[in-house]
């Protein structure tokens, strides 16, 4: 009995884990794609830690995307994180590229468009897939910016 | 009482015989904690798991992610499967070494997921899933080590969930606190007191099985006291007919403390107790009081009406016993 109740604490976190991470990929392969734009960050809190927090910007945002043609502004309110200077969404950036984005964001903010590309569907709460830097994976820019210099 | 001055008191009061004395000491010695060594030993394999949570933060571009996944759960089953056989070979400190490494491999796991899929948590949802996740070691951890993280892990994501946050601040509207100071002061006390209360009761229901109780208690505790010490120094600050209320707030909190250790026969707590109270007085006559004659005037009335009062109240207590 105590071997049983051993065996079970140690594996109930792989066991969650585990079901959490399937969960997780069904919902990301299976929900349809949307491109939202985003803006209105707070440039001070832009890269707390190693992530983007961003709101999205429905007025620039095509909403022939979704269902009925309607921008789900406030289905999409109700996921963010309640922040000091509003509700906001974060997206994770790897360490050794985090210097490089918050520049591109501070001092080029007029020259490119940021979005970003969700796994959505109404009901379900949307999965950040990719970051976008004028249609381009953000990847492919920072890289190519790195290049050039 | 360390255990060999209790020993000789024994003996010297004919309790227990020279051999008895002996015996026991021999056999305290035989299987005596290696402590340092033990503490020693958790803080290297806390040190290590925080090292992996660092590395996973980072969020290394160069792994793809599914490989990074796959990394996590071999190294969690690994760590699990090492915990489970120390278990077996009944090698104690490995074992409750490898259920605090799970535990915080569960952590940095739950970060690599919300970083892989992008998920847009907070850190109330992310704590919560942790503590659920970690619940069962919980309960068959022996150790206080464990609970030490994770009672403050559960309470600290339990107070960052938004409702939470909302319905507090509409309790404690600054406007009324900042008037009533002794109020707050009060309400954290009787809050912590019965927390403290309500763990000690079922660590003791629990004949001390958990030690998740004990540990709980004692974060109770610390939040009482280090409650009573933010206002002890900083009570000068408010408003001096909010100053009497919050020192005599303090001060029958402290002796009402003092005199529950010495019907538990807990020595330590009374002695704390006292300490402070000594820290007590003082705050109350340098901040009261303007001048040195003053205080010490003061001083020496307090101090003889203390011991007064002292005697007094034995000397009523003995004789109600008499007539009983």
């Amino acid at each position: 009995m105590q071997k049983i109740k051993i065996i079970a604490a140690l594996t109930f976190p792989i066991l969650v884990l585990g079901l959490w991470v399937i969960f997780l990929t069904i919902k990301s392969m299976t929900l349809p794609e949307v491109t939202v734009r985003i803006s209105g960050y707070d440039p001070r809190d832009l890269l707390s830690g190693h992530y983007i927090a961003y709101t999205i910007d429905w007025a620039k945002t095509d909403c022939t995307q979704f269902e009925n043609k309607i921008c789900p502004a406030e289905e999409f309110k109700s996921y963010a994180n309640k922040a000091f200077w509003g509700r906001q969404f974060r997206f994770y950036i790897p360490e050794q590229y985090a210097k490089q984005l918050d520049d591109m964001f501070r001092n080029g903010r007029g020259n490119h468009v940021f979005e970003v590309v969700y796994k959505y569907r109404s009901g379900v709460k949307p999965l950040a897939k990719d970051l976008l830097i004028d249609g381009k994976p953000w990847q492919e820019v920072i890289k190519n910016n790195k290049e050039e210099k | 009482m360390r255990l060999e001055k209790k020993l000789d008191v024994w003996e010297k009061n004919k309790v227990i015989t020279a051999t008895q004395k002996k015996k026991i000491l021999d056999y305290e010695k035989a299987h005596k904690n290696p402590i340092l060594f033990n503490a020693l030993l958790l803080l290297g394999v806390f040190l290590i798991a925080l090292g992996v949570i660092s590395v996973v933060a980072a969020n290394w571009d160069g792994i793809p992610n599914m490989v990074k996944l796959i990394a996590d759960f071999v190294i969690l089953a690994s760590v699990a499967y090492g915990t489970f056989w120390a278990w077996k070979a009944q090698k104690n400190i490995w074992f409750e070494g490898g259920m605090l490494a799970l535990f915080m491999l569960t952590g940095a796991s739950i970060g690599l997921v919300g970083q892989v899929f992008q998920l847009n948590g907070s850190f109330a949802s992310a704590g919560l899933l942790w503590s659920f996740m970690t619940l069962p070691m919980i309960v068959i951890t022996k150790r206080k080590v464990l609970p030490f993280f994770w009672v403050p892990l559960l309470f600290a994501s339990i107070f960052s969930i938004e409702s939470v946050l909302e319905l507090l601040e509409r309790i404690f509207d600054w406007w009324f606190w900042e008037e009533n100071p002794e109020a707050i002061l009060v309400l954290i006390l009787a809050i912590s007191g019965l927390l403290a209360g309500f763990f000690a009761m079922a660590d003791t229901l629990t004949k001390k099985e958990y030690p998740v109780f004990n540990v709980a208690k004692i974060y109770a505790y610390i939040v009482m006291y280090a409650t009573v010490i933010e206002f002890m120094f900083f009570a000068v600050s408010f408003r001096s007919f909010h100053f009497f209320d919050v020192y005599a707030v303090i001060t029958a909190f402290l002796l009402l403390m003092a005199f529950v250790g010495e019907k538990l026969g807990r020595r330590r707590l009374v002695n704390f107790n006292i300490s402070l109270l000594y820290i007590d007085f003082m705050c109350i006559y340098f901040n009261l009081f303007g001048s040195l004659i003053k205080n010490g005037l003061g001083m020496i009335v307090s101090g003889l009406v203390l011991i007064g009062g002292l005697y007094v109240t034995r000397s009523v207590i003995r004789k109600l016993k008499t007539i009983k």
